[in-house]
């Protein structure tokens, strides 16, 4: 019995010391390779996220089937996914690469690490106000971080993380080979000059958005877009391309054929600026078939927002995102940060001042997404002269915002411009409030915070309804 | 107390000794009872009997011989002049000296336990004809809740002794399952919300089983060490007798039905707002003239059992044996669903001298089938919830083969059935070896190894076109499981003087476990109808191995004085694995007493009151964690453009985990009144988890989604009692009657710091459980409808209108109001045995009071207009209630009077995310069931005399043939998250529970 007993106790601490997973990385064997392969695909799902339901805010689709009349009406919603994609994905595993290549002297992955990081940051601030950044992303030594101030992200936060990015990926790159940027970069296979061009985007974007705050932020935006995306076709536009084996989001969740059941259609004001007889009455956009697919029908008619099917005009609706479209295709890019894009920033930054500048940028914008969109030259050389579009170079910051309205279909960046006008009837004429609003008469103004979190942070701010502005937009 | 019979040679050989033998049977059948001690009395000289129960020992004329075996009555025959001494045992009258199997196969006179024990008897496993064992238990033992995961071939139940100890929504709250002194796997390996899967006791074959003995609290269960801290499931199983070869045939044939579902409208048809549209809803025209269907009623069919079991046992002096062969087969009540298993067991004994016995086992066990996929928001019972009563579900193929739908959004139920299902396939071994050394008479050694080990090969088929899988999708997946147990120990046993008794044991046990999982999932298949993993354009591979080892080493004193108090104390120290070095050694105690008082008061032969016994214990259990929590892991991504990402994983664990203790405190009673004829059990017991390992939801803000760390208290107290009695005893006719009550009350006493609460599934947004100080595990969170909450007021608790006249609810968006539990009040069986000549006809009601469910599918009927509640529709109603007419800070309430219109747009909106609980299909599912009842019949014996047959039986068995419940829905006790999750209260998205009505014929020879 003792030789039992003492065989075991031998054997004890050898059998006892088994407790390492052997089917996962432990931290030392995570490199910033990896992290950026991940993250970057992390960051276009949030894209997609945000979008996916949010969609119906800017009222690029109006709810459908399950969906008819439901977060288009305003029923309260959460962003849940694109709180999960990147608040439990993206920020973490961005701040994890950044630490790391600032540790090991990889400034271009910090750099890359840092403008995503703002892109998403932004996005979500955009979104939901106060959120969490200083206190964040600590591991469980802070479980519950507190709510930063809308205001602080703005001022100290995402500016911090904008200028470290273009400052990080102007410093020279390492001779190491596992400190360089190289085939894990999904995007840009590691050309850095292109990453630089998508930093000063991201912070053309963050003037813009301040610009209420401060005006004296336009000549900053215009500054930075003249050092950002810069290629017409898009070729350095800011975005990840899918492929047959891992199709993209918009292509499963709306595009594939098997979807009989779509949860969105385009909407009514959305296909009515394109169709004639909307605010650029009378003019055809030769974009419409990239965009939508309407069977072959006449006529592209799109859905009112927040109907049921019985409600006057939904049943009329004839227009879908498909695979046969531009966004609904299976290697269709979730496009992040776009040349048209820029060009839009600098026109709205421009009309107050330089009108001429204005109408080029306004131009260069629409000719971009058509570019990327495949339209023929010979349409695009036909739309861009149209009277109805062009004014005859006497363009209105309307025709600015409608223009960037059509560019950055399915793009959240449109909610927030929609907001930072307030909706304002003079610059989206024709939006109409959802045919039925829970909110009761006005236009939602934010996202729920998430139902994921209030049990898990007890510093989640209490907001009586989503139509309580958030301070980016008092 | 132990009985081991000591074989001792005679010391003084006197002139007149003789040599007495003779044959000790039993009074109950007249089977030879073989290990009788048969002792000199007031000498050291004692035998045993052998295998055929013959006996032979040397003996005076004047001594007196004393024929004695545990549950039985003692004998006391003068030799006098016979050399041959046939004695006839009697049982004891009423389990006075009752002998229950406690931890490591140990049998002990129940009398010296000082905690809570119940015992389920082979033939009342038997009798409910259930294949799963733990189904065989319902409504049975006191202060045990089984609750199955629905009416799916071959579904799995879960079994849960005196509420959950865990605030960890996973943890795996169920005891220990020990077959023959060896645990095994009760693991549902659930592959996921979709589907019941099967728990693995459920493998074990009911009629190898001789007794289950629960073991409740974690005194009775210290000696299997931290894995038993849930209590633990005792089974021992039949093993051969010594005399004749004995065969043994049993046969049974089921019919299978599902009897409660809920009720559907049939005044309007297919349709929105009153018009008719091939539409999901059923919010169409008034029905005139065509016909209706209840798809309900089409979809499920009668489904059958058929189980066959035989067994062949014997043995001699040396040697015995025990084989079995079941196999039985199930037809389920949904299409495309069946279930089967085959267990082949072989065990055996052998004596290789007086000092030495070897003992093993082998059972092996092929089991699984196939199921369709349901689910919380797709699934064949969503698809079934959402079917119109207009359209004939049964008409749902096309001339090609493809769907037939009335709407592109729904799915056919009979098409989706066979088109996305579950096959899976077990093959597992149990075995087990063990040897038993009798050093002297007082001290033994005893060891047994085991084994358990099973594969469960699955696939997950998703034909090409459904909702959920428009490109089509499968899944391979293997798992496979390992257990060792080896357990070592000593036992010495003293009397000293007359009156006291010392037991004393020290062992050590070993536990490995080892699993892998490897799945492969393949997406967007290449050609439609193919099942095979070949066929798919894209493939993640995941792979998900385990590996624990637990070291443990115990003892047990137990110290008696004059069959009267008993003290036990044990101690136990455990090394695992998966703590951190520092924390992974970790010590727990027990003590228990326990008095029979009516000896010292001399009531033993009171006619009114003759057996009273008190018992006391106190005990902690250990707990570690599971393999694989410590610190952080980074994981790879699924390769997109042939780049694999990396990532770090969303679970963090604490460097510095310790243990998590569970402490019991156990009161109880046991008395037995009218010598015997009535006995009661009556136990109080206060069970304490604390520092408990818990996967803590943390804000995903922290860069995290769960740290597992040591956090949190929960309390629960629970009252069980336990009635008998036998109203009439005669040799023609007997009638028992047992009941018993059982109450466990939850207290949340804190929670991890930092954290507010931890919701289960709250995946399902209407509804939620959350877990917070001072709250109740399975305490139900929602939005009631706004009431007026003002004593003062004569409308208080009156519904507040809004403005159109509606109800209406809180408009704050992160607020939730406590509503409901989802844990019963208290629950309870009532069983009655009846017994004239060969007939035996026995039943079992089952109570249940209080428990709030929340039936996840009535949205569907209510939303979709087919439930029978939305019959009442376009018409104006004036609420009952109150509307304010002040301000909201100075409410001033008047009667409503605002009429509203109950239309389509009124059921949706109630159903408008979140809303009101009244509506949510959450609901008090309160039931009075008759669990069993059966009649059988004994042939009597001289019909059999010419055959070869030495006694047969018929029976008639239904179980759940009928139910009482408030409830609106199916039978509201089916579990919709699975036998594996700790998720109760959510019911409704799985196959629902059936009624069966079984044939049975059972013969002996």
């Amino acid at each position: 019995m003792m030789v039992v007993v003492a065989a075991s106790f031998g054997a004890c601490k050898k059998a006892l010391d088994i407790n390492d997973d052997p089917s996962r990385l432990t931290p030392d064997q995570a490199n910033l390779s990896g992290l950026l392969g991940a993250t970057i695909q992390f960051t276009a799902t949030s894209f997609f996220n945000v979008g996916q339901y949010g969609n119906s805010y800017p009222q690029y689709l109006a709810g459908f089937n399950s969906y008819e009349a439901n977060i288009d009406s305003y029923n309260p919603y959460g962003f849940d996914n694109i709180w999960e994609s990147a608040y439990r994905d993206a920020m973490p595993n961005l701040k994890d690469m950044i630490d790391r290549a600032e540790k090991l002297g990889a400034p271009q992955y910090s750099g890359i690490g840092k403008v995503l990081f703002a892109l998403t940051l932004m996005q979500s601030t955009d979104i939901w106000g106060d959120l969490p950044y200083s206190q964040a992303f600590k591991g469980p030594t802070v479980p519950s971080p507190t709510y930063d101030a809308q205001q602080d992200i703005y001022n100290t936060s995402l500016k911090a993380l904008l200028d470290g990015a273009i400052a990080d990926l102007a410093k020279p790159v390492p001779a190491t080979a596992s400190l360089k940027v190289g085939t894990s970069d999904l995007i840009f296979g590691g050309t850095i000059a292109s990453w630089q061009k998508v930093a000063y985007g991201a912070r053309a974007r963050y003037y813009l958005h301040l610009s209420k705050k401060d005006p004296a932020n336009l000549a900053k935006a215009i500054s930075d877009v003249s050092s950002a995306i810069d290629d017409q076709k898009g070729a350095v536009d800011l975005q990840l391309k899918y492929s047959q084996e891992r199709p993209s989001p918009w292509y499963t969740n709306l595009g594939q054929p098997a979807i009989t059941a779509k949860q969105g259609r385009p909407s009514y004001f959305l296909v009515n600026l394109m169709n004639g007889t909307g605010y650029f009455s009378g003019v055809i956009d030769p974009r419409l078939p990239k965009l939508f697919d309407n069977a072959g029908a006449a006529t592209y008619i799109g859905r009112p927002v927040g109907a049921l099917s019985t409600d006057p005009g939904a049943i009329l609706a004839n227009s879908d995102v498909t695979e046969k479209t531009f966004y609904g295709a299976r290697t269709s890019p979730v496009p992040i940060l776009t040349y048209a894009e820029m060009q839009f920033i600098k026109a709205e930054a421009l009309i107050a001042t330089d009108k001429a500048g204005a109408y080029t940028a306004y131009i260069n914008g629409i000719k971009g997404n058509m570019l990327k969109l495949g339209v023929s030259d010979a349409d695009i050389a036909t739309y861009t002269t149209n009277a109805v579009v062009t004014k005859n170079g006497n363009i209105t910051i309307t025709d600015i915002m409608l223009q960037k309205y059509i560019a950055l279909f399915l793009q959240m960046e449109t909610w927030t411009d929609m907001r930072r006008y307030q909706y304002d009837a003079s610059i989206y004429p024709g939006l109409k409030q959802p045919n039925k609003n829970l909110l009761g008469n006005v236009y939602v103004q934010r996202a729920k915070y998430p139902d994921n979190e209030p049990g898990r942070n007890p510093n989640v701010p209490k907001i009586p309804n989503q139509a309580q502005k958030i301070w980016l937009f008092n | 107390m132990l009985l081991w019979g000591t074989f001792m040679l005679a010391t003084q050989a006197l002139a007149q000794q003789i040599s007495v033998s003779g044959k000790v049977t039993s009074s109950d059948d007249l089977m030879p009872i073989p290990g009788v001690s048969v002792k000199i009395k007031g000498s050291s000289t004692v035998v045993q009997t052998n295998t055929n129960g013959i006996y032979s020992i040397k003996a005076t004329s004047s001594d007196v011989l004393v024929f004695s075996y545990i549950g039985m009555v003692a004998q006391e025959i003068v030799v006098g002049s016979n050399s041959n001494l046939n004695v006839v045992l009697k049982p004891t009258a009423n389990n006075l000296n009752e002998v229950v199997v406690t931890a490591l196969g140990v049998k002990q006179q129940k009398r010296a336990l000082g905690y809570a024990t119940q015992e389920i008897k082979a033939a009342d496993i038997a009798n409910t004809n259930q294949s799963n064992v733990i189904n065989a238990l319902k409504g049975k033992a006191s202060g045990v809740q089984i609750t199955s995961a629905g009416g799916a071939a071959g579904s799995g139940s879960r079994i849960q002794i005196r509420g959950i100890n865990s605030l960890n929504p996973s943890a795996n709250n169920q005891p220990l399952f020990v077959v023959d002194g060896i645990p095994i796997s009760n693991n549902t390996d659930q592959l996921n919300d979709n589907f019941q899967n099967t728990n693995r006791a459920a493998d074990i074959n009911p009629d190898d089983i001789e007794t289950m003995t629960i073991l409740k609290g974690p005194a009775a269960s210290v000696l299997y060490g931290l894995r038993a801290a849930n209590g633990a499931v005792i089974i021992t199983t039949k093993s051969g007798k010594g005399g004749k070869p004995a065969f043994s045939f049993k046969s049974s044939y089921s019919f299978d039905d599902v009897a409660t579902k809920p009720a559907i409208q049939t005044a309007y048809g297919n349709g929105n707002n009153g018009a008719y549209v091939p539409t999901v809803n059923t919010w169409g025209p008034k029905i005139e003239g065509i016909p209706t269907y209840n798809p309900y009623d089409l979809f499920f069919k009668t489904g059958h059992q058929a189980q066959n079991s035989f067994t062949f046992s014997g043995g001699n002096e040396s040697a015995t044996y025990f084989t079995s062969i079941a196999n039985s087969t199930q037809d389920g009540v949904v299409p495309n669903s069946d279930y089967g298993k085959t267990s082949i067991k072989l065990a055996g004994t052998l004596k290789a001298s007086d000092k030495l016995k070897f003992e093993g086992s082998a059972n092996y066990i092929n089991s699984g089938g196939k199921n369709p996929r349901t689910g919380v928001s797709s699934g064949t019972i969503y698809y079934l919830m959402r079917s119109t009563n207009t359209v004939d579900p049964r008409d749902y193929l096309n001339p090609d083969g493809s769907e037939k739908t009335y709407n592109a959004s729904i799915q056919n139920p009979f098409y989706f059935t066979e088109n996305a299902y579950l096959r899976d396939n077990v093959n597992r071994l149990i075995g087990n070896l063990g040897v038993e050394y009798k050093a002297t008479d007082w001290l033994t050694f005893n060891y047994k190894a085991g084994l358990d080990h099973y594969t469960d090969f699955r696939q997950v088929y998703n034909e090409v076109g459904l909702l959920i899988s428009p490109l089509g999708s499968m899944t391979e997946q293997r798992i496979s499981y390992n257990e060792i147990n080896s357990n070592f120990f000593a036992r010495a046993s003293k009397q000293f003087g007359d009156k006291w008794n010392v037991n004393f044991l020290v062992g050590h046990s070993f536990t490995h476990i080892n699993g892998t999982n490897l799945s492969l999932n393949g997406t967007q298949a290449v050609v439609p109808n193919v099942e095979s993993i070949n066929n798919y354009n894209v493939y993640n591979p995941t792979t998900f191995p385990t590996k624990k080892n637990i070291i443990g080493v115990f003892g047990d004193l137990t110290v008696s004085y004059d069959n009267t108090v008993f003290m036990n104390v044990t101690g136990r120290n455990d090394w695992s694995s998966t703590l951190p070095p520092k924390n992974r050694s970790f010590f727990y105690p027990s003590t228990s007493l326990s008095y029979v008082f009516t000896e010292t008061l001399g009531l033993k032969d009171n006619p009114i009151f003759n057996y009273g016994k008190l018992r006391a214990s106190y005990a902690e259990v250990g707990k570690d964690a599971d393999p694989y929590q410590i610190g952080e892991y980074y994981s790879t991504l699924q390769a997109f453009s042939g780049v694999s990402g990396v990532r770090r994983d969303i679970k963090v664990g604490s460097e510095s985990l310790r243990p998590e203790r569970t402490k019991g405190l156990e009161f109880g009673g046991e008395f037995h009144f009218l010598k015997n004829r009535i006995t009661l059990d009556a136990n109080y017991a206060i069970l304490n988890s604390i520092d408990q390992i818990v996967p803590v939801p943390i804000s995903y803000a922290s860069g995290f989604d769960i740290f597992v760390t040591n956090a949190g208290k929960i309390r629960n107290n629970s009252l069980e009692f336990l009635l008998t009695a036998n109203v009439i005893n005669t040799p023609e006719f007997k009638w028992d009657i047992n009941a018993n009550w059982s109450q466990t009350k939850g207290r949340v006493l804190s929670m991890p710091p930092g954290v507010s609460e931890i919701q289960f599934n709250p995946e399902t947004p209407w509804v939620k459980q959350i877990i917070k100080t001072g709250g109740r595990p399975g305490d139900w969170y929602g939005w009631p409808y706004l009431r007026v909450s003002d004593p003062s007021s004569p409308y208080n608790g009156q519904l507040i209108l809004d403005a159109n006249g509606y109800p209406s609810t809180t408009q704050q968006l992160s607020d939730n109001f406590l509503v409901g539990n989802a844990y019963p009040d208290w629950v309870g069986g009532i069983g009655s045995t009846l017994n004239y000549k060969g007939f035996t006809f026995s039943f079992l009601f089952s109570f249940k009071k209080g428990g709030d469910v929340f039936d996840i599918p009535k949205t569907q009927r209510y939303t979709t207009g087919i439930g029978a509640e939305t019959q009442m529709r376009n018409e104006m109603v004036i609420f009952k209630g109150v509307k304010n007419t002040g301000t909201a800070a100075n409410p001033v309430y008047v009667p409503n009077d605002k009429a509203a219109l109950i239309d389509q747009s009124f059921y949706n909106n109630s159903f408008a995310y979140r809303l009101s609980t009244e509506n949510n299909g959450f609901q008090d599912a309160s039931w009075v069931r008759l669990q069993n009842v059966s009649l059988a019949y004994e042939l009597p014996k001289k019909w059999l005399n010419k055959t070869f047959i030495k006694s047969a039986s018929l029976s008639v068995t239904g179980n759940n043939l009928w139910l009482s419940t408030p409830f609106n829905g199916f039978d509201p006790e089916a579990s919709a998250y699975g036998a594996g999750s700790n998720s109760v209260g959510y019911v409704g998205t799985g196959i629902p529970s059936t009624r069966s009505v079984y044939v049975g014929v059972n013969v002996n020879f």
